[in-house]
């Protein structure tokens, strides 16, 4: 998307008017601002002043862009209130007038010799004369973002970008992406839909107006960056749409409270405050900054103090009403809405009361604090004194130049402690600030968030509160620590959006998980029986012992299910241990005649011990501790421990008696038949169609059967993605090399035989690329190429066979090292190619025909 | 009048709940270490313990399941606040369920029948 005046003529010319209305419309606000000097003149000449630079910019003239730099810095006019107002503004009106004279007539263009004589020299001089401060928007966030936040962000971008679709109905969607393109030189589709693709791209290029790192980046494309002020009016409106989208479905779910609908409320708004933080700071979003920030307090007190009340429960609906109500007036402001009936005064004033009839209560019937302050307050003071070590000894450790570290469970152990001993103590302010900090370290636990420096800086700010013994300067620390959690619970928030999974500030749920977390979790717990009674099982007799491993298909489904939902949770040390101990059992179900020189307990007991208590700890929300010991020992045996035959007479006998059993449902159909037209010749009418019905079921049924029996021969290719990620893990490993292996089209099915057999050559071509065509690290990094190699697997069907086509970006690999995987390949009846293109990388394909 | 096990190492906590259970007329044995409660188990006669749910050396469920397999059938998980996930993991476990306190002496009365109900 160019709009430069020479490749686009319509639409420069279009700008070209919009660009001299804007001119004149800010001349009449210089002019206004001149006569009545008023604030809401000065923000609106400051907002005009904005968009006329921003438009002349985007139409990239390069004779109008001295100009317009000049005049773009007196959108910093808040800021020159104080000095000489009336040559301020007679500089600045004349100037404007000048603008719009040379844009008045488009045939000839913009008047040179009048803007570089009379305009510019006075802009200058002006310049020269008043002191700008540097930035007049001000960060929202007090602590900048980290680097690595702006790399994961841009890279998610470049992935959404791929993933695009065409959508003729998203012209809006693509118009602001042609905005992004131009922005940061990206190639993108010309329509796109993805909400969640478009709030990525958005928050990127909102946030990038005060990154000096994507500054830097960008510097070099100074001109492109000229599209923001559209880019951000636009996502304006896209962003509130997402808002009010998400906020509408919170209304429709708040039927029925729990902890997790608020957790989602809170989370909501939290964001919808960061977000509308973003967008321009003006006048029109202060009341929507107010309702949220109103609503955040009201629901933070919620989840701290849970529903204790019917009111409650109202309360929290009549604020998701007003944000809603919010939304809707950023798009039809002269409705009559909720938002003008109900101030957020009032909704302030409802809230606090609510919010102090809780604690007025909870004072009122705790008569035990009351009667025995002393002893408690004695007992209270020595434990804080641990605590104070523990929060400040985290803090002191977390000094010597870290950014940020990681969490630490005795920590969180600590803050639970203090919000616990505070609640028991009566003191509920320091209680309600308690809880939030441990929600907040709890939060980072469960997402595997490095902590910022700042957080962790501010925990030992608690026990001095808890200290103190004057009231009134507990009150005024209590609400500058308020103050400044606030700004940590944000940049948590920012922290959450980089995760690789989360793609964008409003869509993380959406796209991350198919259910939300804590439903997910409530899932497993539910149906994660036989994993927890598992370790008894185990310490009973070896006969039992083997039995229960051979019949006990349940254990195999609940650790399938419970590595993908503690994959989906980010538990992944539960994941990879569930996924080691699904192999293990799978393994020695295959193998039930063989598995009596196995000493199963042994090798289950200490990983089963293991996973219960890892799962309590998750369960706890406390660091789950290295696993990798107990895993290496399973995959050892998985790779070792296993007898060499595996007799298959169970699966075939099973496979023989289903065959036998679907013969005899044949047989049982065709005599089902024969009555029915026996029935049918004797005429009896009412029964008949019935009975038809229900043989016609009963057939397909069976045929359904039938094919299915058919189909168990061929397996997903999928089967041996582990192995294969394995096996590169570890050679990659041996070579001391960052490589990691891609597999496509792995759903595609094959016979097992076929999978088997191409199986070792496969092996030995993905050890080729490891040892002789990726680069270690230090040699990548002088050819610019990425720190991990990439081995990317492309599965295809092959006359009835396999075709299987590997990649790397490594270096040209000879064809004689190819040459005895050929003769092995050959002498199964399969080949293997061989190209290598420069600049990409060796391109394999391997053939096996059935 | 009930005999509780109560487990937890925060002292302002423990003490609380002593005062809160005796208040209510039950007969309190707090320990503040795992070893201590398997000692205690063995000596009396426990109606239901309590376990905190994070202990600077364990964690509540794994502390209960253990409680458990020494013969104590009664174990709820003590909390404030507790959320979804606590309860049902703590019924998976074979727990009682999860009580929340400090809270009002109503609610933990209440709570409190039920669990010794169960």
């Amino acid at each position: 998307m160019n709009l430069s005046d020479s490749q686009d003529e319509p639409a420069s010319a279009a700008l070209q008017r919009q660009l001299y209305l804007l001119a004149e419309v800010f001349c009449v606000h210089v002019e206004k601002y001149s006569q009545q000097r008023n604030k809401h003149n000065l923000i609106a000449l400051e907002t005009k002043t904005s968009s006329l630079c921003q438009l002349a910019n985007f139409i990239d003239n390069k004779r109008l862009r001295p100009f317009c730099k000049e005049i773009e810095s007196y959108s910093a006019l808040l800021s020159i209130r104080n000095q000489d107002e009336i040559v301020v503004i007679k500089t600045l009106l004349q100037a404007g007038l000048l603008l719009c004279a040379s844009l008045r007539n488009p045939v000839r263009g913009v008047q040179e010799d009048c803007l570089a004589v009379a305009a510019f020299d006075s802009l200058r001089a002006l310049r020269g004369a008043v002191t700008l401060v540097p930035s007049i928007r001000k960060l929202a966030i007090v602590v900048p973002p980290s680097t690595d936040f702006w790399c994961c962000l841009r890279r998610k971008a470049k992935q959404a970008l791929n993933l695009m679709e065409a959508d003729d109905s998203a012209r809006i969607f693509s118009s602001v992406l042609g905005c992004f393109a131009q922005f940061s030189g990206e190639k993108i589709k010309e329509h796109a839909k993805s909400d969640n693709v478009i709030s990525t791209l958005l928050y990127i290029e909102m946030r990038s107006a005060d990154s000096a790192y994507v500054g830097s980046q960008f510097d070099s494309q100074r001109s492109t960056i000229s599209g923001r002020g559209i880019f951000v009016g636009q996502s304006r409106v896209v962003l509130l749409l997402v808002l009010q989208h998400r906020i509408l479905a919170l209304i429709a779910r708040c039927d029925t409270i729990s902890t997790h609908c608020l957790l989602d409320c809170a989370q909501t708004v939290r964001q919808a405050m960061l977000a509308i933080k973003f967008l321009e700071n003006n006048s029109a979003f202060k009341d929507f900054l107010n309702t949220l920030e109103i609503s955040r307090v009201y629901l933070r007190h919620l989840q701290c103090w849970g529903f204790q009340s019917p009111d409650a429960i109202q309360l929290l609906f009549l604020c998701l009403l007003k944000i809603e109500a919010c939304c809707r007036e950023c798009f039809e402001p002269r409705s009559k809405t909720f938002h003008k009936i109900m101030k957020p005064s009032q909704l302030k004033a409802r809230c606090d009361k609510s919010i102090h009839d809780v604690r007025y209560g909870h004072h009122q019937c705790d008569p035990i604090v009351k009667r025995h302050q002393k002893t408690l307050s004695q007992i209270f003071e020595s434990e804080l004194i641990e605590i104070d070590k523990t929060l400040r000894g985290h803090a002191g450790a977390s000094k010597f130049g870290e950014r940020r570290v990681y969490v630490d469970t005795n920590v969180y152990e600590a803050l639970c402690r203090l919000s616990a001993g505070a609640l028991c103590m009566g003191d509920l302010m320091l209680y309600e600030i308690s809880w939030w900090v441990q929600s907040l370290y709890s939060l980072a636990i469960e997402r595997r968030i490095h902590l910022r420096i700042d957080f962790v800086n501010l925990l030992p700010h608690l026990v001095d509160i808890a200290e103190d013994t004057n009231d009134e300067r507990r009150r005024l620390a209590q609400r500058r620590l308020v103050g400044l959690l606030t700004n940590v619970e944000d940049a948590t928030v920012q922290a959450r959006a980089a995760h690789p999974d989360g793609l964008s500030i409003f869509s993380e749920d959406v796209v991350v998980h198919a259910a939300p977390s804590e439903q997910l979790a409530i899932f497993l717990s539910e149906n994660i029986r036989e994993l927890i009674v598992y370790p008894e099982k185990l310490k009973g007799e070896s006969h039992q012992v083997r039995q229960l491993v051979i019949e006990n298909r349940r254990c195999i489904l609940e650790l399938n299910m419970l590595s993908a939902g503690a994959r989906a949770l980010n538990v992944d040390r539960v994941a990879a241990l569930s996924e080691a101990l699904g192999q293990v059992h799978s393994a020695l179900c295959a193998l039930p005649g063989t598995i009596n020189s196995i000493d199963l307990q042994a090798l289950l007991s200490p990983g089963h011990q293991l996973l219960r208590e890892c799962l309590n700890r998750a369960a706890a929300r406390q660091h789950i501790e290295d696993v990798r010991g107990v895993v290496a020992e399973l995959y050892q045996f998985l790779e070792t421990g296993l007898p060499v035959v595996a007799t298959k007479w169970r699966r075939r006998g099973l496979r023989q008696r289903s065959r036998q059993l679907v013969a005899q449902l044949n047989s049982s159909l065709g005599t089902l038949e024969a009555l029915t037209h026996t029935q049918a010749m004797a005429a009896i009418a009412r029964a008949q169609p019935l009975l038809g019905q229900l043989v016609a079921e009963q057939r397909s049924l069976v045929q359904q059967m039938q094919e299915e029996l058919d189909e168990s021969q061929r397996v997903r290719f999928g089967r041996v993605r582990a192995r294969l990620q394995r096996f590169v893990a570890r050679q990659a490993n041996a070579m001391n090399k960052p490589v990691c292996l891609q597999i496509r089209n792995e759903a595609l099915q094959f016979r097992r035989e076929t999978i088997a057999s191409v199986i070792v050559p496969l092996h030995e071509v993905l050890k080729m690329l490891i040892v002789h065509s990726v680069e270690e690290s230090s040699l990548r990094r002088l050819r610019s190429k990425p720190k991990e190699g990439v081995i990317s697997l492309v599965v295809h069907n092959y006359k009835g066979g396999i075709s299987l086509e590997l990649s790397d970006d490594g270096q040209e690999i000879t064809s004689a090292l190819v040459r005895p995987i050929e003769q092995q390949l050959q002498a199964m009846g399969g080949d293997i190619s061989n190209a290598y293109l420069p600049l990409q990388g060796n391109r394999l394909k391997i053939r096996l025909a059935d | 009048m009930s005999v509780f096990l109560l487990v937890n190492d925060s002292p302002t906590q423990s003490h609380y709940l002593q005062l809160l259970l005796q208040s209510l007329g039950h007969h309190v044995c707090a320990c503040n270490s795992r070893d201590l409660a398997l000692e205690r188990l063995d000596a009396l006669s426990i109606d239901l313990a309590l376990v905190a749910l994070l202990t600077s050396s364990s964690n509540g469920f794994e502390l209960g399941v253990r409680l458990r397999s020494y013969g104590c059938k009664r174990v709820a998980i003590v909390a404030k606040n507790p959320r979804d996930t606590d309860v049902q993991w703590a019924q998976a476990l074979g727990l009682l369920g999860v009580l929340d306190v400090p809270s009002s002496i109503e609610n933990t009365k209440q709570q409190l029948s039920v669990l010794l109900q169960a």
